[in-house]
Parts: C-alpha cells; structure tokens; sequence
C-alpha cells in the first residue's frame, strides 16, 4: 500500500464546511471518482482519510492535505484529475505528491486577514491596526465549559506585516501556532482588535495560506 | 457569494444549512430561463433535505430548459434573527437571489404544524402572507404535499393548491403560467384557467358559507370552476420521472442515504393512517426499474448507504428478487441497503441477513396498539404472535433492542388498552431472557414510544374525536404507572402540539386568521418543541372567537358537510364509513392483495386495482 498526499484548496462556499463534514465530502468524492483506496473495516466500511490539521469553520484555505493509502498503483495526477471531477464548488485539488513531512511536524500557519471599515481607507484601517499592535497586550477571552481564560493573543503572534489587496484593502499576514500541541483560531485575533478598537469589522476575511513546521518551513 | 449573505453566513452556527453550491445542486443562468422556481421547505434544512418529494420535483423542474427550480429552508432562529437585523430578505440556496423575485414560490405542506412556518417565510420574504394582498400574477404562491388534502385553515394565505402527486401537474401548471406570464394577464385570469387543471385547487373560487352550530352549510364554486377537485395520481412508476441525482450535503441530515423508491400507497388501510388511503391505490415499480434508479443515485452521490423507501417496504411483491439484485454491485461498492418500514408479519431470514450488514442501534416496529382488540379496531393486522415471532428472529440474531411505536387516545380506545402497551413490551422481554442463546451478560432494552393519535381527514376515524387534554394526561399516567421494569423505557412527548394538529387537520377556512394571529405573537417551527407555545396558540384561537374543542374533540355527524368533502382523493365516503362501522365492532379489513374493500380507487385502473382485477368493478 502506497500512502499519497493529497493538496487541496477550500474556498468559496466549501468555507463552511466543517471539519467533521470535509471528511464525510472527500469520502464520497473518493468513492464516486472510484479511487482504489483503503477503506476502514467493520460495519460501516469508509475511506481512510487523515487531514493534515482541521481548519476553523468559515475560513478559506488555499493548501490543505489530506493522506490516503492507495491499494493498487494509480498515476500521481490521475488522482488529481477524478478527484477534482467529483468535488463540490469551493474545494479543488490542486496536487498530489507523496508525503515528505510527518503531520506531527506541523506546529504554525500563516494567515491573512482582509479587514475593511465602510467609508475608511485601507491606510486608515491599516493605522488603526498598527494601534493595536502597539507593543501593547492583545487580551481576548477564551470562554471553555468551565472557565474563561485570558489570553494575551499578542505574544502569539509570530511575524506579521501588512500589505494590501488587489482592491485596496489592509491585508494582514500573520503566523500563529497551529498543530496539536497549540492552536490559535486566527477568528480571535478579529475579535482582539474589534474589542480594542470598539467597532465591527464590515469585512474581516481570512484565509489560511500555508501550513508551517517548529522551523517554520513550509509543511510538504 | 453576495457580500452581505457573506457577512451573515459567518456569524451562524450551522452556515451550510444557507451556503448552497452542494455537489448537484443546479445551478443555470437566470437571463435563460423563463420560470424561476421556489421550492420551499417550511423547516430547517436538514428536515427538508431528507424529503424525497422536493427530491423528485427538483430534479424533474431542473430537467426543463425553460425552469429554474431553486431550494429554500426556513432559517433556525439564529440566522433569522440575523437576516431580521441586517434586512436581508429570505434567498434561495443556488442563486441567493430573493424569494419574492421568483416566479412561482411552492410550499410542500407535509405536516399542519409547518403552517405558522409557511407564514413567517413568506414574511421573511417581504410578501404580504395573505393571498388577496398579492395582487400581481407574480409571485405565485402555490401549495402541495399530504396537507393539501385539507388545506382549508390555510386557504387564504396560497394562490392554489395541487391535489395528489405533482410530476404532471405541475409541468402543466408551469406551461400555462408562462403562457399568461408572457400575455400579461391578471392573476385572477391565470387562476380561472388553473383551476381548469385537473388535481389543481383555487381556493379562492369558492366560497365557504356556515350553519348557526358553526359546520360548513355549503362550498359554492364559481367562475366555472369544478364543483369537485380531484387528485392527480401518476399511473405507471416505471415510466414516471426520478432523479439520477441527489443533492448532497455537507452537514449531517435527518435521511442522508440515497433513496430508492419502490411504491407509492399501501395496501393495507390501516384506519389511523391518513397516508394509507390519500396514496391509494398502491403502485409498484419493478424491480428492474428499482434496481437502476438506486445504483445511479450511489454513484452520482457517493452514498454507501441506499435505503428502499414506500409506506410499507416489507409490502412489496418481489422484495427479496430486488435485495438480490442490488447486492451484486452493492456488496462491491461497499453500499448497504436498509429498509425504512418493517412490517412485523413480514420479516424473513433474508431481511435479517441484510439488516445485520448494517446493524446500528435497535430494530423498530409499528404494533401501534397494545390488544389484538385495539388492533382489529385500527385494522393493524399484526398479531402478538408474530411480533414475538420476529423479535425472536432478531434477538437470535443478536440484537438486544427493540423499539416499539405506539399511539393513545384512538378511537374506542380503553384504559386496558392502554395497559396492553407496557404489557406486550413486557413479554418481549420475557422472550428474550428465555433466548438460550442469547448473549450473556447483555441486557435487553425495549423502548415504547407513544405519541397521541390526530384523526385525518380522508381515514375512517375522520368523523372521531380526539381524547380531551385530560383524558390523555390521565391516559399517560396510566402507562407511566404499571410496570417499570428496567429494561423497558417509555417515550412520550405531549406539549399540546398533538391538540393543535388535530385543530389544523381538520380545520376549516376561519381558521386561517387564527393561524395569521398564532404567527403574529412569534409562533413559527412549532414542530420543534423548544419553539412550540400552546399558550400562543389557544389565545389565537380565542380571539378569533374559535373553539379548539369544536374542531379537535367534536364527534362530527356523519350527514355534516366536512371542509374538505369538496376535494376528491379518490376513496368514497361510503367506503370511510363502512370502516368506521367495522371498527366499531373491532372487525378488520383484509388489504387490498387478499380482497379488494371497494375503497372507490379502481376507477383510476392503476396498481393494485388492477393487479387484483378490480378494474372489472
Ligand atoms: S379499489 Fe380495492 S384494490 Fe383498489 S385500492 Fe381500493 S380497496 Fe384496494
């Protein structure tokens, strides 16, 4: 049996798609597009499908992996191509190579954020951001079943830099520990600077670019 | 995506249940079509998803070149509140283009509880809910489903109804809606030549007068409408419409399984059943035809899971030829299939070997009553036998539970009856500790739901009265009390809603402004218990000046005009009341295989009827 990596992205309308669901959707893509992969026995047999890290509902994702085992020989791109034939709007792959790093080596992702206030400039919003940043603490509260925790989301924040996108907007790149040891849902850090700056966001998107590992190279 | 469906989509819990762009959905360009069609749920998507009525219609409008058929659910109340705040008016999935710019806006009304529903949707949409306050041709606000049997209490809030099963009618309904559309007629044009439609209903053609004791005097048509509307009924399944594909959602659904569809009606005529005589007369398909239309479904969707639905599956004919056929490629594709509806006398060694490939929780039957006596009334014809008889089956088998439906408060019912249930839970599980080869160690668990009994309009108890309030509770009490065992669990659910639907069922048209007045104080979903308000309801009612009591618990004269005695669905009066007649005396009817009862059916020479030679009648 060959394992295989397969990279995909999740944009659009496949952003609301939960991790939970992503795995019964790729399940059925895999078995409409009658790939010969391993299934789970017992009484309800499926895919075997492992994700590289589950990505927060709601976020747009433009490299994410999910591994397979192969149980007979099938063309690297052949995958690519039946899979992509069955899959939904939104999610798309976009290669398919054999896994070079252990999952467990994930540990950061890089992000960015689309921020907009109506009737501001990209300038402006992108000054209010740098307020925030100030060198000053980021609290935010973690609500859990039992407590509320305080975090100071601003010594999360690995590297950031600001640029902009096509149309103008503050675009806000970001890396945050990601993995199973840590884990930080970049949707904090949009609660963190409404919070400090006391106003909601007309436009916060983010977007899940890269996964990373501890050195910070980029997950393969 | 539209930005401002965007911005409302990120704050929801569930935002699949508004996202659409599902694998299959449909979606066409709106400048190329020429109807624009709504198909409506009223209730939340993973409700409206699992049913397979919208599958079909959705599958059959989108096939013609001219249609754009899109789905709208109701939203949870989460994103209704959102939507409200933001003035982001209700949207269909696929274009998330707004309700009210569509052409035709259909509601499938599968339950009366869905009515406060249907009004708060079109509200949502920015239409008045009231029909005679949508003066255009467009939008059209038309009706279908079980309820529009007797779809008297909301007759004023839709444009038409169509009677029976859609897939002709409403391709007919849709080329004479274009053919107006495109001459710029009036709505009440396009409504006199509607109603010309067999299987298509104006309400508003007719008018609805009283005696003093407040029954119907009379239902006068007018405008050349038909004084008798009657259902349509497709007559060969083989040949008729069904989809090779199924939207597939993301998130987890209440039926989330390919379909396929083996008959439509049943033969049996159990008395309560108001599905068993409005689908009458029973229709097979082939097995062949079956066969095809489940494996196209598993392999446009990727379902492993086929399940072969109809009222009474154990019902049909070649079952077992069927499950042998379709094992060939299903075993292959890892599919299994299930069967939603086991009839206790019909289970056999090869339906277990099929079950147990999907062994998930416990097996489920319908006895429906706790006595034989009790049964021969409803015309179960199930014997305590051959409940034992199959339960012995699946136990050996090892299965250790059982669930067990149920109703109360049917007709002649008494509280021995009631007994009788807790009873009969009580010797399976006697039988099953005198399994030798049981396992040991496990513990049997036999789970008794019990839900109140509604009389329909169209059965034989639609003349009966439902049990006061009072006489339920003390019913309920009586189960709760006699035997409690461990290994026995009993369910039951009773907030009033049961009451409610028993007004709504058979209901007539001033009930309308007590449903506008129930919506007005908040009620909408009132299917779901946590939005269900009794209280909202009897003060609706009140202020209408309408009594609950005449229309639930009134034993109605069998000479009464009933509302929906204008509506033909194919069985006769006469024939209900032979029934009622039998019931009364406890005596059973066979089904329809072993003599034909003379429903009224055999006039349409289809299915069963013919199968039995009834077509000589
Ligand atoms: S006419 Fe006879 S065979 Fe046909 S549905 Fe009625 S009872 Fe059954």
């Amino acid at each position: 049996m060959k394992q295989v990596r397969i990279w995909f992205e999740k944009k659009g309308r496949a952003r609301y798609i939960s991790h939970l669901d992503l795995n019964r959707t790729m399940a059925r893509a895999i078995r409409r597009a009658r790939l010969p992969v391993w299934h789970t026995e017992g009484f309800n047999p499926h895919p075997h499908i492992v994700f590289s890290l589950p990505a927060p509902l709601g976020i747009e994702c433009c490299r994410e992996s999910m591994d397979v085992r192969l149980i007979e020989d099938v063309p690297l791109n052949d995958i690519e191509e039946r899979l992509n034939a069955q899959l939904p709007e939104g999610l798309k792959i976009s290669g398919v190579t054999e896994p070079k790093m252990k999952i467990s080596a994930i540990a950061f992702a890089r992000y960015f954020l689309d921020f907009a206030f109506e009737g501001k400039s990209g300038d402006e919003v992108k000054s209010l951001l740098e307020q925030c940043l100030d060198g000053r603490e980021l609290i935010i509260e973690k609500k859990t079943k039992s407590k509320t925790a305080v975090l100071n989301l601003r010594e999360k924040l690995k590297d950031f830099a600001f640029d902009k996108t096509p149309d103008g907007r503050v675009r806000f790149w970001v890396v945050l520990p990601a993995g199973s040891k840590e884990n930080i849902n970049p949707a904090l850090l949009v609660l963190a600077f409404e919070r400090e700056l006391n106003a909601e966001f007309d436009i916060a998107e983010v977007t899940r670019e890269r996964l990373l590992t501890f050195d910070g190279k980029i997950f393969e | 995506m539209k930005d401002r469906i965007k911005a409302l989509l990120s704050k929801a819990q569930k935002p699949a249940r508004y996202c659409g762009g599902e694998l299959n959905s449909v979606v066409k360009d709106k400048g190329r079509v020429d109807v624009r069609f709504a198909f409506c749920f009223p209730d939340i998507y993973e409700v409206g998803m699992s049913h397979l009525g919208m599958k079909i219609l959705y599958g059959l409008l989108n096939e013609r070149e001219d249609v754009w058929c899109e789905r709208v659910f109701a939203p949870w109340e989460d994103m209704e509140e959102e939507m409200r705040g933001a003035g982001v008016p209700l949207f269909a999935l696929e274009s998330q283009d707004r309700v009210a710019d569509f052409d035709i806006i259909g509601f499938t009304l599968q339950y009366e509880l869905c009515y406060t529903t249907v009004l708060n949707m079109l509200d949502l949409a920015g239409l008045p809910v009231r029909a005679a306050d949508r003066k255009a041709l467009t939008p059209l606000v038309i009706g279908g489903g079980p309820c529009a049997c007797n779809p008297e209490p909301v007759a004023e809030f839709f444009d038409l109804f169509v009677l029976g099963e859609g897939e002709e009618v409403i391709l007919e309904l849709i080329d004479l809606y274009k053919e107006h559309k495109r001459a710029g007629s009036s709505k009440e044009a396009f409504l006199r030549q509607a109603a010309k439609i067999e299987g298509v209903y104006v309400p508003s053609l007719y008018s609805v007068s009283y005696n003093p004791d407040g029954t119907v005097r009379e239902v006068a048509a007018r405008d050349g409408a038909p004084e008798k509307i009657k259902k349509r009924i497709i007559k060969n399944l083989d040949k008729s419409y069904y989809p090779d594909k199924f939207v597939v959602p993301f998130i987890d659904i209440v039926h989330d399984r390919a379909m396929a569809e083996l008959m439509r009606g049943c033969i049996r005529g159990c008395r309560f059943c108001q599905a068993g005589f409005i689908y009458r007369p029973a229709r097979e398909k082939s097995p062949e035809t079956v066969d095809r239309q489940g494996r196209a479904l598993c392999e446009s969707t990727g379902y492993d899971e086929v399940s072969l639905s109809s009222l009474s599956s154990t019902d049909y004919r070649k079952l077992n030829e069927l499950m042998k056929r379709m094992t060939e490629w299903a075993d292959k594709d890892k599919v299994s299939m299930t069967l939603p509806s086991l009839r206790v006398d019909k289970v056999t060694p090869e339906i277990v070997e099929q079950l147990k490939k999907v062994r998930r929780g416990g097996l489920t039957f319908a006895p429906e009553a706790g006595t034989q006596r009790m049964r021969d009334i409803i015309n179960k014809n199930v014997t305590e036998e051959q409940l034992l008889e199959t339960c012995k089956i699946a136990f050996e088998a090892g299965w250790t539970a059982v669930k067990l439906y149920f109703m109360i408060g049917l007709p002649f019912e008494t509280m021995e009856d009631v007994e009788g249930i807790v009873r009969l839970a009580q010797r399976l599980v006697d039988l099953y500790y005198s399994i030798p080869t049981r396992q040991k160690g496990r513990p049997v668990k036999v789970t008794v739901s019990v839900a109140s009994f509604v009389p329909k309009p169209f059965t034989p108890f639609q003349w009966e009265p439902q049990d006061s309030p009072e006489m339920l509770r003390e019913k309920q009490a009586r189960l709760l009390e006699v035997n409690t065992s461990k290994h026995i669990s009993k369910k039951w659910h009773e907030s009033g809603t049961s009451l409610i639907e028993a007004i709504l069922a058979r209901g007539d048209r001033r009930l309308c402004g007590a449903i506008e007045r129930a919506w007005r104080k908040g009620c909408r979903l009132d299917s779901w218990e946590q939005f269900f308000s009794l209280d909202a309801w009897l003060r609706a009612l009140e202020e209408e000046g309408l009594s609950g009591e005449f229309y639930a618990n009134r034993r109605r004269e069998i000479n009464e005009v009933l509302p929906w005695d204008h509506l033909d669905f194919g069985v006769t009066k006469s024939f209900l009341l032979r029934e009622l007649q039998l019931a009364q005396k406890a005596v059973a009817t066979g089904n329809c295989r072993e003599k034909c009862s003379g429903c009224g059916l055999a006039a349409e020479r289809g299915g069963v009827c013919l199968e039995t030679g009834q077509d000589m009648v």
